[in-house]
């Protein structure tokens, strides 16, 4: 595990040092976040960062999860997509066994902090012990890591009941909020710099990774890394490599996993090897989850790197492209317009022919592409890694104790 | 002998929490009746965030409300003259805040078929919670200021240069009131006074002031 001293030396000593004050302003306050699950899914993934790094600057962060029982999350799961637009059929009874379950938690938790932390949808019910004696002093806040742009109505409206008791709730963009009655802040995700899908790594472990797929590093290459999934549009991907191909000679990599419980993965995977047509330069890589590292390779030994997605939540994948100093060239969809300004950070682009034409700049252009990789890493440095994300949360948490909107600490 | 200040340069630093007001603009006449109710704070947040956020490169429209009109309205010649006013000509909010409304009038009154927007291509208007703290430094002399100044983040300088300026409203920086008042030194008070923060990085803002002081060690 990393300590926060590790980041000193990308992000400044005095970065670090400014953390750290800023979490003395904490001291005695116990913050407690609460989510479904203490592993598997990104916001397990953030809070097992998080917390220990909380705890190194001083914050007494404790991390606690909801019980619920395969029902449960079955509806929870409904939920879940329901708010991200999908059609799901969740009956009276669902909900029901909704709130049936959040009072068996409300029972079984001990909500021992002053600021309690509620991630996502299914521990939402929770808010209901405010009204508790004991409990009016505490702030509750509400962490939506979901994207409720086109959240279902009947979905939203039945979750409004319980955001708007919330002292404060929290989104990734603007473009992810929904009008509530509560104030809505807002804090960007972000990569960890010293993971392993990351960290610098040596040019041997890169070529070692080239060598077993039999990628040629001598020539050009152009990489999406995604789960093969249609609204990441691997097969458009594929259209632009054939419209680049036609001037610039060039490899394609398409990196990503096809979970075995994922049908329609596996159908897109499928779909993808029959459009590459046994192309000797086209790498279809289908990667266990554990592949961090050579995630990591392929991207550091790409000339370009694309995220041509036609719908995206965040696309934290996008800063980890530029982190590694490469030109991406992405959908202006989703949270990627916050990781790329067009020509200064990055590429935005809307059309197969669009990204071609832009990638096709980038192969015989090396001093743009590496002019706009070294933006896109500053950018990436500045505003998307765990340290700036760490001082949000803790800014967040001072905030609760003040009405003002300027405070002095 | 090097001069020694009778009161030290305290150094602060500023940070900021971003938020929603649910306020948002599809199109140029949505944009003026918003910013017509914006409060200061969110007029200052959408003219000075761009500063922090993008550190390599001179900001070309150096203020959220220019940035939209250009890359989503598409109106290049509004765009211009709203990135042109000189913001640090104004030593209140509200001044520079009405400039902007009188500009947008013009424009729409001469043309007002402007583009309407998809909503997720909309101009949310936020504001920002901001956090002053005490860096828990402070410099007596110009070799402990600079030597400070080296270690100290860009929000730091943010907050002595640009917020001071319509916090004091006088039209001055910290950094150049505490050394022409302290250390005597005008000529270096001036040099700092007259650099144009809109027009340069935060973190070139931070070199050149540092680059300033040590020609008078």
């Amino acid at each position: 595990m990393k300590s926060i001293k590790d980041y000193a030396d990308i992000v400044g000593e005095e970065t670090i040092e400014e953390i750290e004050k800023l979490g003395s302003h904490l001291k005695g306050k116990i913050i407690q976040n609460i989510n479904s699950t203490p592993v598997g899914g990104g916001v397990a993934e953030i809070l097992s960062r998080m917390v220990p790094l909380l705890k190194e600057v001083g914050v007494d962060a404790r991390w606690d999860f909801i019980k619920g029982g395969e029902k449960f999350f079955e509806i929870t799961k409904k939920i879940h997509n329901s708010l991200h637009g999908v059609e799901e059929n969740i009956s009276k009874s669902d909900f029901g066994h909704f709130l049936d379950v959040t009072d068996e938690n409300l029972k079984e938790i001990n909500l021992l902090g002053d600021i309690v932390l509620i991630h996502d949808p299914q521990p939402i019910g929770l808010i209901k012990a405010k009204d508790k004696n004991g409990f009016k002093e505490k702030k509750f806040i509400w962490r939506c890591h979901i994207d409720l742009s086109s959240a279902n109505v009947n979905t939203l409206n039945f979750l409004k009941k319980f955001i708007e008791k919330y002292d404060y709730s929290v989104f990734s963009s603007p473009l992810f909020a929904k009008k509530l009655k509560i104030p809505q802040i807002l804090i960007s995700p972000s990569i960890d710099p010293l993971s392993d899908k990351n960290r610098d790594l040596p040019a041997e472990t890169i070529n070692e990774v080239l060598e077993r797929f039999r990628i040629n590093p001598e020539r050009k290459i152009i990489t999406q890394i995604s789960r093969f999934d249609r609204l990441k549009d691997p097969l458009g991907v594929i259209d632009v490599y054939r419209l680049v191909k036609k001037y610039v000679d060039c490899q394609l990599i398409l990196a990503g996993g096809a979970a075995a419980d994922d049908p329609e993965a596996t159908e897109v995977y499928n779909e993808v090897i029959e459009k590459a047509g046994g192309d000797k330069d086209i790498f279809v890589l289908n990667l266990p989850p554990i592949s961090n590292i050579e995630i990591n390779a392929l991207q550091r030994a790409s000339t370009v790197i694309l995220q041509k997605s036609i719908k995206e939540g965040f696309g934290l994948t996008v800063s980890e492209g530029l982190w590694k100093s490469k030109p991406v060239i992405a959908s202006a969809v989703g949270g990627i317009p916050l990781q790329i300004t067009h020509k200064y950070s990055g590429l935005l682009s809307r059309t197969i022919e669009g990204t071609a034409l832009y990638a096709k700049q980038i192969l015989q252009n090396p001093e743009y592409a590496k002019q706009l990789g070294e933006n896109g890493h500053n950018h990436v440095k500045h505003n998307f890694l765990i340290t700036r994300h760490l001082r949000d949360y803790i800014l967040l948490f001072l905030k609760t104790g003040f009405r003002e909107d300027t405070v002095y600490l | 002998m090097e001069a020694r200040a009778k009161y030290p340069f305290k150094f602060y630093t500023r940070l900021t929490l971003p938020q929603l007001t649910g306020i948002y603009a599809l199109n140029l006449k949505e944009l003026l009746d918003g910013i017509k109710k914006a409060d200061d704070s969110i007029i200052y947040y959408h003219t000075h965030h761009y500063l922090i956020q993008h550190h390599y490169i001179v900001p070309d429209a150096p203020n959220d409300f220019a940035h939209w009109v250009i890359n989503t309205l598409g109106e290049r010649l509004l765009g211009e003259e709203i990135s042109s006013i000189d913001m640090f000509a104004y030593n209140a909010m509200g001044d520079y805040k009405q400039e902007l409304i009188r500009r947008l009038t013009v424009f729409i009154s001469k043309d007002s078929k402007t583009r309407r927007v998809e909503i997720n291509e909309r101009f949310n208007f936020m504001k920002a919670v901001t956090f002053v703290m005490s860096a828990g430094k402070e410099a007596y002399t110009l070799r402990e200021f600079h030597d400070i100044l080296k270690n100290i983040t860009i929000f730091s300088v943010y907050y002595h240069f640009f917020e001071s300026h319509f916090r004091l409203s006088s039209g001055f920086d910290d950094f150049s009131v505490w050394i022409r008042d302290e250390l005597q030194l005008p000529d270096l008070a001036g040099k700092i006074a007259n650099l144009d923060p809109y027009s340069i990085t935060m973190d070139k803002l931070k070199e050149l002031i540092i680059n300033y002081t040590e020609k008078y060690f």
